[in-house]
């Protein structure tokens, strides 16, 4: 599980991930992503593109950091999910929690709002 | 019957259907280091039935959050567990047979009550189990083992 992060500007941290979301792969990432994400207090976008599958151990550690986030004033939002990671997002609502963006420009819309 | 640990290529041209059946079981350790080593035998096992992408990712959903589960929850004493993994594909049909000696669990039963997305639990992961699936039995049998098999819906998602 890969983590590649840049800075969009001064507000906004952009992270893209690669690799598998799972018990395997958040447990490799999990740590480093939320203290990348959640200390600055910075809104962040998420970039799945390269994330080829996720289970509810990833669902659960976007979640756990867009809340901790939440909780600094500042916004999470992902965005280039595969159609297959997609259909999982959507079948446990996970944009009622974490929102999704159509792409980069909407993602940063989300979090800027 | 007993299932064998091998997640390898069956023999080519193997007469024996014994032989091409245990070559789709992957069995391990009840641990997060079982857990680990047998991601690789399991998806292996999946390479060779060349499966549609969308199925192939259902069966490794529900691959993930049912063994998971199992370790999380079945496993969690201080005694040595074992689990088996056995792969059934037969047309666009894939059944996936979860053998473990944890406690009794009984998937079925645990769903609704924590598929809340809010919710930070596990309850996620079966409720995905559920979505993905067209069947799912379970049997907790007299020697004290959990037997569930998943039947895993393929084509669009429901």
């Amino acid at each position: 599980m890969g983590m590649l992060v840049t800075a969009v500007d001064d507000k906004i941290t952009k992270v893209m991930l690669n690799g598998r979301l799972d018990t395997v792969g958040v447990g490799q990432i999990e740590t480093s992503f939320a203290a990348t994400l959640v200390p600055p207090g910075k809104s962040a976008i998420v970039d799945l593109s390269g994330v080829e599958f996720v289970a509810s151990m990833g669902i659960r550690m976007l979640i756990s950091v867009a809340r901790a986030m939440h909780q600094r004033q500042a916004k999470l939002a992902i965005y280039n999910a595969t159609s297959l990671v997609q259909e999982v997002f959507d079948t446990v609502k996970l944009s009622d929690i974490v929102p999704i963006g159509r792409d980069e420009d909407d993602a940063r819309r989300i979090v800027s709002s | 019957m007993k299932m064998t640990l091998d997640a390898s290529s069956p023999r080519e041209g193997s007469p024996d259907p014994e032989a091409r059946r245990t070559a789709d079981v992957v069995a391990f350790a009840g641990s997060r280091a079982g857990f680990e080593r047998a991601l690789g035998g399991f998806r292996a096992i999946l390479d060779r039935h060349a499966l549609e992408p969308r199925t192939r990712y259902r069966c490794e959903l529900v691959f993930e959050e049912i063994v998971s589960n199992i370790i999380r929850h079945g496993c969690a004493d201080d005694q040595e567990h074992h689990i088996s993994v056995t792969v059934a594909v037969i047309g666009d049909r894939v059944t996936l047979h979860f053998e473990d000696d944890g406690v009794a669990f009984d998937p079925r039963q645990s769903v609704p009550a924590r598929e809340s997305v809010g919710s930070d639990s596990g309850g996620r992961g079966l409720a995905l189990v559920r979505s993905v699936s067209e069947r799912i039995d379970y049997e907790r049998t007299p020697n004290h083992e959990n037997h569930l098999d998943v039947t895993i819906a393929a084509g669009p998602n429901r």
